[in-house]
């Protein structure tokens, strides 16, 4: 067995979040490969997401993420802020703009409020997810901090 | 006639319960966080997640759908006939109507409680709560249509999940097949 550094988590104290505070961004190359995992780790086999022929008779530019790859996207980049055990709580998204192999996406947030409800300590945040200068994905979640 | 119109006694109709195609289970888990480049050691590490407050490894929430899935293929001898079931019927309604094509227009869930592989399956339990008149955008003419899943743990029955995700159902603005 190789030694390797064992990595500390820490997990973002809800006391020490204010509204407004801004997630740093973070950027994401999509690529046909990325796409294949997409579908590998969704089992989302909808033509669309991996036959550029059928997304095109469709209306797109080309085969196109699908819905739950920015979703675990999304769930990612909360969990990368939030530390391992903050859980997701709500998620919407909304679709506005197909993403396509050759693309890079950037994902932001911003804390629109923070309260306590039934025992958690939750946040709400607003998400976007740009292609450039298009808006892709909007999106409003509530993470449970700890 | 609109589809709203002519399935409007399916609309709100609960289908009976379905089964995931298998198990909440680690491997499954491991390629859902290849996809999105996810660390979190409460998918990876068993030693931090029993210590975590989560008590075992867990299932990123955002899978359900993906824990849903009926298997794309399987043996006759495996399949099960279903009673009539409503999304069914409005479905192949809007088929018979042209909108053959679909998309995600945006999609809510809440995540009532941290889930993993002592689940078992996620058992779906869904219903079509909302169906638009037909409507004009870019892509074509089509409704928009609420799917309502609420989503349970076989082994204890357990209510982890409720979805509502909103789809387009069109006729395709470009090549032949649509009218």
């Amino acid at each position: 067995m190789s030694a390797r550094a064992v990595q500390s988590w820490s997990s973002r104290q809800w006391q020490s979040v204010s509204e407004g505070e801004e997630l740093p961004p973070f950027d994401f190359p999509i690529t046909v490969t990325r796409l294949v995992m997409a579908v590998a780790g969704t089992r989302d086999l909808y033509a669309v997401h991996h036959d550029p022929a059928v997304a095109r008779r469709q209306g797109a530019r080309d085969m196109f993420a699908n819905t739950m790859f920015f979703q675990g996207l999304i769930n990612r980049y909360l969990n990368d802020w939030g530390g391992p055990e903050s859980y997701l709580r709500k998620l919407g998204i909304s679709m506005r703009d197909q993403v396509c192999p050759g693309d890079t996406v950037t994902v932001k947030g911003q804390v629109t409020k923070k309260y306590e409800r039934d025992g958690q300590k939750l946040v709400d945040l607003d998400v976007v997810i740009m292609r450039g200068e298009v808006l892709a994905v909007q999106a409003w979640a509530t993470l449970e901090l700890v | 006639m609109e589809l709203a119109e002519r399935v409007k006694d399916y609309i709100g109709q609960k289908a009976q319960p379905v089964p995931g195609a298998d198990e909440v289970n680690l491997p499954m888990i491991r390629h859902w966080c290849e996809m999105v480049e996810d660390a979190n050691p409460v998918y990876w590490d068993e030693e931090f997640a029993r210590k975590s407050r989560f008590g075992r490894l867990i299932s990123p929430p955002t899978m359900l759908h993906t824990w849903l899935f009926a298997r794309w293929w399987q043996p006759d001898y495996l399949r099960q006939e279903r009673g009539q079931d409503p999304l069914g019927v409005i479905y192949r309604t809007a088929e018979e109507m042209g909108y053959t094509a679909n998309i995600a227009v945006s999609n809510e869930a809440e995540y009532l409680e941290p889930y993993g592989p002592e689940a078992g399956r996620i058992i779906g339990v869904r219903y079509i709560s909302e169906v638009s008149p037909e409507k004009a955008t870019r892509l074509g003419r089509g409704v928009f249509l609420t799917i309502v899943t609420e989503c349970y743990t076989e082994n204890d029955n357990r209510l982890v999940g409720i979805n509502r995700m909103v789809l387009f159902k069109y006729r395709p603005n470009t090549g032949s097949g649509g009218q």
